[in-house]
């Protein structure tokens, strides 16, 4: 519990400083604003509010959490995010960069080591100033430094001057006190000599003395100088006084400002040039009262804060660092990567710059990668709603990690691929009802849940099939009536009723509901079935050798449908065969219609010549029947 | 020769004169009423021409002889309708033609029972549309 106190603390004062994302609970929005404008106004810093999107989801809960960069930690009643996108980013690069197993790495790690060892009380010979500080400037030229070991050392060397300059006024100020000496004991001399001169009364404010006053001017010089010597050591002590307290300033906030970049190996070598540095004693942190960084201090520890204890957190951050790559090697060894990418982000947060932290294998880091760059890319993909990509990425994060908990992110992508399908079939249940307003908002909504779901292209695909078998039929249905009435201006009737022709005329009639249409192929059908009766009972005659009630058998029909090429080829046959009758009822027909002037009496014999030649002629019959019954 | 024979044995001739030539008158009136009874006057009937246009004969008298086929239609008020056969005797008609006429015998015109298959000699009319109405008719 100290431990975590201990990171918690650290983390406490680098959240604001290094821009982390602050999410305070609810309740405690004044807190983290008091915070956040103080932070902003003391260090210029940004602090970014993440809130998660209020809109429910379809089983309940948001996004699946498995985004490494939206970890938090609670840390006296406030909620931290360990990173945002930029430190997210800056975990990636750490991630994909090789750079910390250069040689120049290696042998930076090497001098900070070296330093710490010369500044060590332990050091054989004691503490070796010279030999760190050279290194100190040496360490410097890396690049990953960042600098840092310059402005230490240039610190150090700052505090180094202000000592010396303090030494300088303190020999003066012993000159001082020894010619201060001096004189006293000379004036006390001339004292005791009587060599004074009159007495002489001295008004100071409000006091009044009497005194002898000296005659002498040598003994006036040195009471003069006596009162100077005492003035200019006054000014000595206290300039000197001044010096030391604001090098010790200056060097503490370079102290804390090292610290607070989590530079932990460099606050422990300043802790240690410190202590080299100043030898009295004096470790209290001068921190600005009221300011974040001493309320932290005293309000997290209850004590003001010491450079010691400054170098004992360092060191504290540097061992947690430690512990959570010991704790990572584990997780990774063991297949556990999600813990790993857990260990190793909170690791690199607390010490980014700690040899332990920068000397992870290029190997682990990049399955780290992978299954950060996977479990980023699937919450963009769920952010998305892409769900196919989500699927393939939740499986791939259970392959690589034994510990993922691909639950939530299932739950989420099958209630969302299930309402999606379950819109689509909506869709189509609507375009069926010809409800299309229904089934366009029915898609709107599958494509919200599931924009690529493949179903929907289905549908869509189907839909511009029957689009186009619409527009298809409208060209045959066209096309149709175009040939049906053609045929028909033709009285080419055969041809209308021959299958399948008449079966396609049923079909794009009945389609278009065209009435007319079928109240003509249907007297069409009526009519070729007519004639179709009065050939085959024509033909039966034939072949009975009737020939004359064969003629008679199609001779009506024939009239009637005399255009049909069948029946009026069936008729010329038979005439060949009956000539001489028809021809006599053929006169006989002329005669009795002949205009304004029938010839009655022409026509009954030729009737009489018809029925002659065929007895049982019914138009005979009935044509003489009707010619007798004019005469009465 | 016989009358010449009768007239040489007469010894008065005048009665004989004059009853020979009243019996002359006789016979030859009676020859007359004779032929008049049978339409001397009547023509042979034109059967081709009248098959193929019976109008061109309107009102004309002809004389048809020939054979009922059939008693078509009777009326009591009217009369009787018969198809008659014609005997065309000498005229020469296409067998292509039709052989049968109808004739309407008024009930006013007497004669003999109409029979089918009996022969008879109608005296005709060709009335509008050529019809054949019988104003007399006797037996053959």
């Amino acid at each position: 519990m100290k431990s975590f106190s201990t990171i918690a603390l650290y983390l406490g004062l680098l959240v604001p400083v290094t821009a982390q994302v602050l999410t305070p609970p609810n309740g405690a929005s004044n807190l983290t604003k008091s915070s956040s404008k103080g932070s902003n106004s003391g260090s210029g810093n940004t602090t970014i509010n993440r809130h998660e999107s209020a809109s429910p989801s379809a089983q309940g809960e948001e996004i699946p959490i498995v985004d490494p960069t939206a970890k938090t930690f609670q840390f006296q009643g406030r909620t931290y995010s360990m990173m945002d996108n930029n430190l997210g980013g800056q975990f990636e690069a750490y991630l994909a960069s090789q750079d910390f197993e250069s040689k120049a790495a290696v042998e930076y790690r090497e001098k900070i080591g070296k330093i710490q060892d010369f500044l060590s009380p332990l050091n054989p010979g004691g503490p070796n100033l010279k030999s760190a500080y050279t290194l100190l400037e040496d360490a410097s030229d890396y690049p990953g430094d960042g600098g840092i070991c310059d402005s230490l050392a240039n610190s150090v060397y700052s505090g180094r001057l202000a000592m010396k300059g303090i030494g300088n006024k303190k020999e003066a100020i012993a000159k001082l006190d020894k010619e201060h000496r001096r004189l006293v004991h000379n004036l006390n001399v001339l004292e005791s000599k009587g060599e004074l001169g009159g007495t002489t009364t001295v008004k100071q404010g409000k006091k009044t003395t009497t005194s002898k006053a000296a005659q002498s001017t040598e003994y006036k010089v040195m009471q003069k100088r006596l009162a100077e010597i005492t003035a200019i050591k006054k000014k000595y002590e206290a300039s000197g006084i001044i010096s030391l307290t604001q090098s010790k300033i200056q060097y503490q906030a370079m102290m804390l400002q090292l610290f607070i970049q989590r530079r932990f190996e460099h606050v422990v070598m300043s802790a240690r040039f410190y202590n080299i540095i100043y030898k009295d004693g004096d470790q209290a942190m001068r921190i600005k009262k009221g300011s974040d960084t001493e309320k932290f201090f005293s309000e997290g520890l209850g004590v003001n804060p010491t450079v010691a204890g400054l170098d004992a957190a360092a060191n504290e951050a540097i061992r947690k660092s430690q512990t959570l790559i010991s704790a990572f090697e584990n997780n990774v060894g063991s297949n556990r990567i999600h813990a790993g990418s857990e260990r190793l982000v909170e690791a690199f947060l607390v010490g980014e710059f700690t040899p332990c932290v920068q000397t992870v294998s290029m190997g682990m880091k990049e399955r780290i990668q992978q299954y950060v760059q996977d479990a980023n890319d699937l919450v963009e993909a769920l952010s998305a709603k892409e769900l196919g990509q989500a699927t393939e990425l939740n499986e791939s994060l259970k392959t690589q990690a034994r510990d993922y908990n691909p639950s939530k992110a299932t739950s989420y992508i099958s209630a969302h691929k299930r309402a999606s399908d379950g819109y689509v079939r909506d869709a189509k249940f609507a375009l069926f009802e010809k409800d299309t307003s229904r089934a366009k908002v029915a898609i709107e909504n599958a494509i919200k849940h599931w924009p690529a779901n493949p179903t929907i292209q289905t549908f869509n695909d189907k839909l511009d099939e029957r689009l186009d078998q619409g527009e298809e039929d409208s060209d045959t249905l066209t096309q149709t009536v175009k040939e049906f009435d053609r045929l028909l201006a033709d009285k080419n009737y055969r041809a209308i009723v021959e299958e399948p022709r008449k079966s396609k005329f049923v079909v794009v009639f009945g389609q278009t509901n065209d009435e007319p249409r079928i109240k003509q192929l249907t007297e069409i059908g009526d009519s070729i079935m007519e004639i179709e009766k009065a050939l085959g009972k024509s033909q039966s005659l034939v072949e009975a050798g009737q020939s004359y009630a064969a003629w008679e058998a199609i001779f009506e029909t024939q009239n009637k449908y005399y255009d049909d090429p069948k029946i009026a080829n069936a008729k010329a046959q038979l005439i060949g065969q009956v000539g001489n009758f028809t021809n006599a009822l053929t006169k006989a027909k002329r005669l009795e219609d002949g205009g304004a002037s029938p010839q009655t009496g022409s026509a009954l014999s030729w009737y009489l010549k018809a029925r002659d030649i065929y007895p049982q002629s019914q138009f005979a019959k009935e044509g003489i029947e009707r010619l007798v019954n004019k005469q009465f | 020769m016989a009358r010449r024979s009768r007239r040489k044995k007469s010894s008065n001739p005048a009665p004989v004169i004059i009853g020979s030539v009243a019996a002359v008158l006789v016979i030859g009136l009676g020859f007359v009423f004779l032929k008049r009874g049978d339409s001397p006057t009547a023509k042979e009937f034109p059967l081709a021409t009248y098959v193929e246009s019976c109008n061109s004969l309107r009102g004309s008298e002809y004389s048809i002889t020939g054979e009922i086929v059939e008693n078509a239609q009777h009326d009591p008020n009217v009369g009787k309708f018969i198809f008659l056969r014609v005997d065309t005797g000498d005229q020469t008609i296409s067998p292509e033609l039709p052989q049968s006429v109808g004739i309407m015998v008024p009930s006013s015109v007497k004669g003999p029972n109409l029979e089918t298959k009996q022969n008879y000699t109608f005296v005709v009319d060709v009335r509008k549309e050529g019809s054949l109405v019988a104003s007399s008719y006797t037996a053959r």
